[in-house]
């Protein structure tokens, strides 16, 4: 009865695999599909009844008077639903019981962001503020001055967390693995200020956090 | 309490420091291998007989119990358990050779936020202007 | 004690008046009611036309505040009386504020309904509480910053939105994207369809009703949801399909669990559908509610399950098949009474094609690139970024000024699950669009829910705003 409402496509499929390259086969049979459904509808467009359209598919079917009345008065389909609802109340539920069990994570989990550094422990950020430039949301402030030492590394590092729109252009753009997105989402806070990072917290986050930042960058760097 | 004969079982399994310990916490009774504790003193269960995704879990050190107000916080895992946790990686750190500690890693503290302790953001260059004291000569 | 006030309130009036003692009202007024009054003619009791006596003054319009009573949905109720001449006393409709707060008003919707009794009248929707100047924002973005604000539209099928813009992006570019990415891409479009239909399909049962087969779903859209997850990193903002392709190839052993969760998904859908789809209170609450015409549908623009709910065949994916969809092998359910029953037998339909089709894509995908071999456009591999300067110029360049793209102009439309999500993408030739006008099904179909409520009653608008499939973060942009 279900399947007697749905009316499947009246579109002629395409059924053609022919032995041309697979993309100049898709070019050239969507291009060919195209203008002929175009057509057939602009053609047939002024053909669609005004008022009823109900009348032209359920006359003569559907089921007897006897068997609609015996399964309103037995509420069949209500036991049947009702049967489905007990055999998954006696099933194990699926509810995780957080935060002692938590959800599976990726190696590519864009969370909290961190400051990354070198094995030496030289921090890795060059300022060449790609990630400034690329945000969408202008969360990034980057200030940068040459240091004692000669080498540019920056002064300022800001990420307002709150801007922020976790796409993950920054760690996309970094050229040195710098600023990354780790795996920690739990940083959320009682007020707004404490969501103001700043160079500090992101370079303290990079040391926390860095045995499980190395291991998801390594886990996804053949796809990179 | 997920069903009768589990809560039984686990009575029996656990018995009834950490079966209350656990009603009270997880609200479950999860019998399974210990398979490391943290530096916190956080113990991690497994237990691949559970349904998908509740294989592993953590019992915390700070738990509401019948002798302490509950501390726990979701926060607590430290990083080098976070991904053993979170399923990303098969092997624990107690039995991973190939986890890396870097000598520069600093303590993990868990999220500090409504503390004493709490991060507050402050500015990390120099100040840009500098305040202009006046000097007035001294008047003849 | 409201209603009680409700259903006196004809009497009170009349005594209300009675103490009075106004004038009859003016031709002026008696003009300006007719006119406002003519489309609900029908339902004003031909007692209580005014007499058009041209006297000096003034039918007092009295606004009672009805004790402060509040329906069962929370909306106040604010009665309007006109005491007129003495005599004709009628009672204007009930204006009753349905939302923005309400929960079955799907996000920050709005909806002013005149009332006869609980019959509606008139249904008004109020939009823009959402509105977050998108268009205009993607002016000022590069064409691969603009990608996340797709995202946020419709924020239920968002790799859908991302695959519009990216073809069109791409139809500016005139480049052809690799197979792989033409696969991956239909095959997390459908997965989205399944992610929106598990939302919009449960939410509108749940507001009709059952909480049961919603929670089902949702144990199903959370696994669609941690396979976003682990192929972009992000469980729904994905920024996954991009202008070029996709952004990283698949993870292994990704496919792998799609199958798995593919191959149980219709044993879900069939106990759901035990649970609903002959059930007699829902088919009491949705068969003949909301019917659309064909020629209704194509008039207000619907599109979508609106449309096929009402006898049109006209399907995005198989009349301009885009990225993989002329490879696969699929049908277009197709309704043939236009209501609100028919839309959930199509979505259900749907649903179960789109299973078809993830398991074309998981056994076709071919091997190979995801991203157009073109360094002017799409990034190139961080290892080569790494290694090759010519590379890292690439890519300084695109994060930073990003790619330019012809003049030109497009619009370029996907079957989203919605409906016909469109973008009108005009570029002078910078690499910024010039304007992004961004085409939302819901848009649409809210227009037209002020003809499908008209006559029915409060509740079969809950209905009707379930079966639209409203999401507001593409309606108001």
């Amino acid at each position: 009865m279900l399947r007697s409402v749905l009316r499947a496509s009246a579109i002629p499929r395409v059924q053609s695999r022919v032995a041309l390259p697979a993309i100049a086969r898709s070019i050239h049979i969507s291009a060919r599909v195209q203008a002929q459904n175009v057509n057939d509808y602009r053609a047939n467009r002024e053909k669609f009844p005004e008022d009823d359209i109900s009348t032209r598919y359920t006359e003569g079917q559907g089921p007897s008077a006897l068997d609609k009345a015996s399964q309103s008065l037995l509420l069949t389909e209500l036991v049947r639903g009702m049967w489905v609802v007990l055999e998954s109340f006696f099933r194990p539920p699926y509810t995780l019981m957080y935060p002692f069990e938590k959800g599976a994570l990726s190696p590519r989990f864009r969370g909290e962001h961190a400051l990354r550094r070198y094995p030496s422990g030289e921090e890795r950020c060059i300022a060449c503020k790609l990630c400034e430039a690329i945000c969408p949301a202008q969360a990034i402030t980057i200030e940068a001055e040459p240091r004692e030492d000669g080498s540019r590394r920056t002064t300022r590092y800001d990420i307002d967390m709150t801007k922020c729109i976790y796409c993950g252009f920054c760690q996309e753009a970094c050229p040195v693995d710098a600023i990354v997105e780790g795996p920690n989402y739990e940083y959320a806070t009682e007020t707004h200020e404490e969501l103001l990072y700043n160079k500090e917290k992101l370079l303290a986050n990079g040391d926390k956090w860095e045995v499980e930042l190395a291991r998801n960058l390594e886990a996804d760097h053949l796809y990179r | 309490m997920s069903s009768f004969p589990r809560t039984v079982k686990g009575f029996f399994a656990l018995g009834p420091a950490r079966f209350f310990r656990q009603l009270n916490n997880i609200g479950d009774t999860k019998v399974g291998t210990l398979v490391g504790t943290d530096k916190f003193g956080n113990k991690y269960y497994e237990n691949l007989k559970e349904s998908y995704g509740r294989t592993r879990w953590i019992q915390f050190a700070k738990e509401d119990s019948f002798f302490s107000r509950a501390e726990a916080n979701a926060s607590q895992v430290p990083a080098e358990w976070h991904g053993w946790l979170h399923r990303m990686l098969d092997a624990p750190p107690t039995t991973d050779k190939s986890m890396v500690i870097p000598k520069w890693a600093v303590e993990y503290t868990e999220n500090l936020t409504g503390s004493a302790k709490a991060f507050k953001t402050y500015n990390t260059t120099r100040p840009k202007f500098v305040a202009w004291t006046p000097k007035a000569a001294p008047r003849a | 004690m409201a209603s009680v006030a409700r259903l006196l309130s004809r009497r009170s009036t009349s005594l209300l008046n009675a103490a009075v003692r106004p004038t009859a009202p003016s031709a002026l007024n008696a003009s300006w009611k007719s006119t406002t009054r003519a489309s609900f003619r029908k339902f004003v009791s031909t007692d209580s036309v005014p007499s058009s006596s041209a006297s000096a003054s003034h039918h007092h319009h009295v606004n009672r505040d009805m004790l402060g009573a509040t329906t069962p949905l929370g909306s106040t109720i604010t009665e309007d009386v006109e005491v007129d001449d003495g005599v004709d006393v009628n009672a204007r409709h009930f204006t009753v504020n349905f939302g923005p707060q309400h929960p079955a008003a799907h996000g920050v919707l709005r909806l002013i309904l005149e009332l006869e009794g609980e019959e509606i009248l008139r249904c008004d929707p109020h939009v823009g509480l959402l509105h977050r100047g998108t268009e205009k924002l993607i002016e000022y973005k590069t064409y691969l910053q603009a990608l996340p604000y797709f995202d946020r539209l419709d924020y239920c099928s968002m790799m859908v939105n991302e695959q519009a813009y990216s073809l069109a992006v791409e139809k500016l570019l005139n480049i052809e994207v690799p197979l792989r990415a033409k696969y991956i891409r239909t095959m997390f479009a459908e997965i989205t369809r399944v992610m929106n239909h598990c939302m919009s399909v449960m939410s509108h049962i749940m507001d009709v009703g059952a909480l049961t087969p919603f929670l089902w779903m949702f144990e199903e859209r959370e696994k669609l949801i941690e396979f976003y997850e682990r192929v972009s990193g992000a469980r729904m903002h994905a920024a996954y399909v991009r202008p070029g392709g996709v952004s990283l190839d698949i993870p292994k052993g990704l496919l792998e669990d799609i199958h798995v969760w593919a191959d149980q998904f219709g044993q879900r859908m069939d106990e759901a559908e035990e649970l609903i789809t002959g059930n007699r209170i829902w088919k009491g609450r949705t068969v003949d509610v909301g019917r659309v015409t064909a020629k209704e549908a194509l008039d207000w623009g619907f599109s979508g399950v609106m449309l096929r709910g009402s006898g049109v065949n006209w399907d995005l994916r198989k009349v301009q098949p885009y990225d993989a969809y002329d490879l696969v092998d699929f049908d277009v359910p197709v309704g043939t009474k236009g209501d609100c029953y028919d839309r959930y037998l199509c979505r259900m339909e749907e649903m179960r094609q789109s299973l078809r089709i993830i398991h074309q894509c998981i056994n076709d995908m071919p091997a190979g690139p995801v991203r157009v071999d073109d360094l002017k456009i799409s990034p190139p591999r961080r290892a080569h970024m790494k290694e090759n300067m010519e590379a890292l110029i690439h890519h300084f360049k695109l994060y930073s000024e990003g790619y330019s793209v012809p003049p030109g102009e497009t619009y370029t439309v996907v079957e989203a699950p919605k409906g016909e999500f469109g973008v009108h993408l005009v570029s002078d030739g910078s690499n910024r669009p010039y304007r992004c006008k961004i085409r939302a099904p819901g848009f649409a179909h809210l227009a037209g829910l002020d003809f499908m409520a008209k006559g029915h009653f409060i509740p079969d608008v809950v209905t009707m705003i379930g079966t639209m499939d409203i999401v507001f973060g593409e309606v108001d942009r």
